[in-house]
C-alpha cells in the first residue's frame, strides 16, 4: 500500500514538512477536497488514488483509466471526485462510499476526440465541465451529460467557469470562447493571435486572460473588446494565480516555464504601460504558482527541486525555502491552507503544514 | 533547457498511403538495437504496433502568426511529448508516423517554433518510404508524395523487388531531382538497419557540413520539376551584413516555397564556418568548424522547394560576396 511515509520536519516557523511518499508513476494532476482532509491523486498509469487525513495520508485506489489519468476535479461540496483520462473516460467517484463509480465515455468515433483534457466544476457544484478533444460537455453531479459542444477549431486545453456560475469560458486555437448553458451556440469573444492554451478569470471577474501557444498573455477587462498584449515571454505564459489576501492589491502572478514569476499589479485597472515586477529565487522553470487568502505570500515550486513561500511586506521577499530533492512538476494548497501538496517528476509526492499547523 | 545529450532524439516519417511506414515501425521496434522508443502515431492502420508506448494522435494545424504557413505548428504533437516527457526515462527516442496525407512542414516546424519543445527533444532525422511500385501514379496528381521526399534527410525506396532495375534508376534520378542531398537506401519490405534511420542527427547544425559538392552541379536538378533542388559553391568570403539581409529577405519572400535549406557560408573576418539549418521561413544559424590557415574558403548552400529560381538565388548570393 502506498502512502506518505509521516516524518515531520520543521523548515521555519510558517513550514513543516509532514512526510513524502514514492509511487510507481508521476502524478499528472492533484485535487484537494473542499474541506481539505482528502486529496485525489492522478497518476500516469491510470491510477486514481485518494489520501486521506482518516487513513493519515494512506493511499487508496478510486478508480483506473485505460491511459494516463490526466485530470482531476474534485466537487466543491460534496465526497465527489471527477477524473478524467487519455482513454476519454470521466469517472465520478463518490470517494465517502466503497465502489460508488459512475463511468461516462465521452470518447467518440473520431481519433482525435479521445482524451480528456480539463476537468472543473462550477462554484455551486451543480456543473462540471469537461474537454474531451475539441469537445466540451457539461454534466450533473448524476453523470447525465446535459449539453455538449463541439464546434471548436482545436484541443480545448482549459476551462474556467464565470464565478456566477452561467458562463463557461474555453481556450482553444483562436483564442476564448464563451459558452452559456441551456444555449447551443458558441461565442468567439475573444480572439487571440494563436491557439489560447491557459486561461484565468480575476476573483471579482472584471479581468480574462489567456496564455498563449506564441508566448504571449491577452488580457481583457471586462467591457473592453480589445486585449491588452503582453509578450516578451521567453515561454508560454500557462500558470497564473490572482492575489486573494484581502490588503493585498490586486496581482497575477505568471509562470511562463522559466525561472521567473512575472507579477502584473492590476491596482490601477489593467497594467497598460507598465513593467511588471519580476520574482527571481528559482533555478529552474516555475512549474505552479498559489496566492493564499489568509497571509500574503505567494507560493511557487519548479524544476530546481524548490518550494518557495514569497511573502509579501514592503515588496515580495523571498521567504522559506524547501529543496527535498527531485523536481517539481506541481502544487496545490488545500482550500483551508493548512497543506500544501507538492510532486516530483520522479513519482514523488511531499505533504506540508502551513503556517505550524499538523 | 536540456543539454543536447539529454534531448530526446525523435524522428519522424513519412510516406504515402501504403508505402511501408507501419512495417518500417515495426522493423524499428522489433529489432534488438537496445533503444527504447516511444511511438506517435497518426492514424490507425491495418498493422498494429508493438510498442508499450504508443500515443494516437491526429492532425491539428495551429497557426502562430497571422496564418502564415511557415508558422503553423502541429498542436497534438505538442501535447502529447508533453505529456510523454512525463515519463522521460522510459524510453530514449520517438518515432512519429505520420499519415500518408500529412504536411511535413508543421510536423517540422513544431521542432524549431515551440520552446517546451525545443527544451526536451531534438529533431533527428525525416525519413520518408516511398512505395517503387506505385508511387508514379500518384506522382503528379498528389503534392503530398513530392513535398514528403522534399523534407526528407533518408529515403526508403521501398518494394523494390516489385520494379526492375530501370524503373529503380528512373525513380532515384526523380527523387533525387528533387531532394539532392537525400540519402537514398532500396529496400524491401521496409528491411533496413536501424542505424540507417535512427541516431543520424541531420538537424544538427553541424550535418550541414556534410553537403556533397556533387549534388550541386548544375545537371543535378530537373527544370521540369515544381519541386527541386538547387545548390550553390562559391569561392572567396561574403559580407556578413550582405549575407544576412540577404538569406532574410529571401526567406520573408520566399521562404513559402522553400522547404528545407542548409548551408555552410565563409564570412569575412570570421575564422568559423556559419552554418544554416532552416525549413521554410525559419532558420538555425550559428558557428561551426573552424577554417584551417591554409584552406580555400568557400560557402555551399542547397535548397530544396517549388518553383526555385536558380538564377536569382545565385545572383542573390554572388551580390554577398566581399
Amino acid at each position: 500500500m502506498s502512502g506518505l511515509n509521516m516524518e515531520p520536519k520543521s523548515l521555519s516557523p510558517v513550514l513543516t514538512r509532514l512526510g513524502g511518499g514514492s509511487w510507481d508513476d508521476n502524478v499528472l494532476a492533484a485535487s484537494w477536497s473542499a474541506d481539505s482532509r482528502a486529496l485525489a491523486l492522478a497518476f500516469y498509469d491510470g491510477r486514481v488514488e485518494l489520501l486521506s487525513q482518516d487513513s493519515n495520508w494512506q493511499a487508496r485506489l478510486l478508480a483506473t483509466h485505460g491511459g494516463p489519468a490526466a485530470c482531476l476535479a474534485m466537487h466543491p461540496k460534496a465526497s465527489l471526485v471527477a477524473s478524467g483520462g487519455d482513454d476519454g473516460f470521466v469517472h465520478l467517484i463518490d470517494w465517502s462510499q466503497e465502489g460508488t463509480d459512475i463511468l461516462l465515455n465521452l470518447s467518440s468515433e473520431r481519433l482525435q476526440d479521445d482524451w480528456l483534457q480539463d476537468l472543473v466544476w462550477s462554484a455551486d457544484g451543480k456543473h462540471l465541465a469537461a474537454a474531451c478533444g475539441s469537445r466540451v460537455f457539461v454534466i450533473d453531479t448524476e453523470g447525465r451529460i446535459l449539453q455538449s459542444w463541439s464546434d471548436f477549431p482545436s484541443t480545448v486545453h482549459s476551462l474556467a467557469w464565470h464565478p456566477g456560475g452561467s458562463l463557461l469560458l474555453v481556450a482553444s486555437d483562436g483564442g476564448l470562447s464563451q459558452l452559456k448553458p441551456g444555449d447551443v451556440d458558441v461565442y468567439p469573444s475573444f480572439p487571440t493571435d494563436s491557439a489560447a492554451i491557459a486561461l484565468s478569470i480575476s476573483p471579482q471577474a472584471d479581468f480574462l486572460v489567456s496564455g498563449n501557444l506564441d508566448a504571449t498573455m491577452n488580457v481583457w477587462a471586462v467591457g473592453d473588446e480589445e486585449p491588452y498584449r503582453m509578450q516578451g515571454y521567453r515561454g508560454k505564459p500557462r500558470n497564473f494565480a490572482w492575489s486573494r489576501y484581502p490588503a493585498s492589491p490586486p496581482q497575477l502572478a505568471v509562470a511562463a516555464g522559466t525561472e521567473s514569476i512575472i507579477l502584473w499589479n492590476f491596482e490601477r485597472g489593467a497594467p497598460d504601460g507598465q513593467a511588471p515586477q519580476q520574482l527571481l529565487g528559482h533555478d529552474g522553470a516555475v512549474r505552479s504558482l498559489s496566492f493564499l487568502q489568509k497571509k500574503p505570500w505567494l507560493l511557487s515550486c519548479g524544476e530546481d527541486g524548490r518550494l518557495i513561500i514569497w511573502q509579501e511586506t514592503r515588496g515580495w521577499k523571498k521567504g522559506t525555502i524547501d529543496q527535498p530533492g527531485g523536481a517539481f512538476a506541481g502544487m496545490r494548497v488545500s482550500p483551508d491552507e493548512r497543506y500544501v501538496a507538492a510532486w516530483t517528476r520522479d513519482a514523488r509526492l511531499y505533504l506540508y503544514a502551513l503556517m505550524g499547523s499538523r | 533547457m536540456e543539454t543536447e545529450a539529454n534531448r530526446i532524439p525523435v524522428t519522424i516519417v513519412t510516406g504515402y498511403l501504403g508505402s511501408g511506414k507501419t512495417t518500417l515501425l515495426n522493423r524499428i521496434l522489433t529489432e534488438h538495437h537496445g533503444r527504447r522508443i516511444a511511438v506517435i502515431e497518426n492514424e490507425f492502420g491495418e498493422i498494429g504496433i508493438d510498442s508499450e508506448l504508443v500515443t494516437n494522435a491526429d492532425e491539428e494545424i495551429f497557426e502562430m502568426n497571422n496564418g502564415c504557413i511557415c508558422c503553423t505548428v502541429r498542436g497534438d504533437l505538442i501535447r502529447i511529448i508533453g505529456r510523454l516527457m512525463q515519463r522521460r526515462d522510459r524510453f530514449d527516442a520517438i518515432l512519429i508516423e505520420t499519415t500518408g496525407l500529412a504536411d511535413p512542414a508543421p510536423v517540422i516546424q513544431t521542432f524549431f517554433v515551440d520552446e517546451d519543445i525545443r527544451a526536451n527533444v531534438r529533431l533527428d532525422a525525416v525519413v520518408t518510404v516511398v512505395d517503387s511500385h506505385h508511387v508514379l501514379q500518384h506522382w503528379d496528381e498528389a503534392h503530398e508524395v513530392q513535398e514528403q521526399i522534399a523534407f526528407a534527410d533518408v529515403i526508403l525506396l521501398n518494394k523494390i523487388d516489385l520494379v526492375d532495375e530501370s524503373r529503380q534508376a528512373d525513380l532515384t534520378r526523380k527523387i533525387r531531382a528533387i531532394n539532392a542531398s537525400v540519402t537514398i537506401h532500396p529496400t524491401v519490405k521496409s528491411q533496413v538497419s536501424v542505424d540507417a534511420v535512427m541516431g543520424l542527427g541531420a538537424f544538427e547544425l553541424d550535418r550541414a557540413l556534410a553537403i556533397d559538392p556533387n549534388f550541386l552541379t548544375e545537371d543535378a536538378h530537373e527544370h521540369d520539376e515544381t519541386i527541386g533542388s538547387v545548390g550553390f559553391e562559391i569561392q572567396g568570403e561574403l559580407n556578413g551584413g550582405r549575407a544576412q539581409n540577404w538569406l532574410s529577405r529571401l526567406l520573408r519572400d520566399q521562404g513559402q516555397n522553400i522547404f528545407r535549406m542548409k548551408g555552410v557560408l565563409a564570412i569575412e573576418g570570421e575564422t568559423e564556418r556559419m552554418v544554416l539549418q532552416g525549413v521554410h521561413m525559419l532558420m538555425n544559424a550559428a558557428p561551426g568548424q573552424a577554417w584551417r590557415e591554409s584552406e580555400v574558403r568557400k560557402s555551399k548552400l542547397i535548397f530544396i522547394g517549388r518553383q526555385l529560381d536558380r538564377q536569382g538565388l545565385e545572383k542573390g548570393l554572388k551580390e554577398c560576396l566581399a
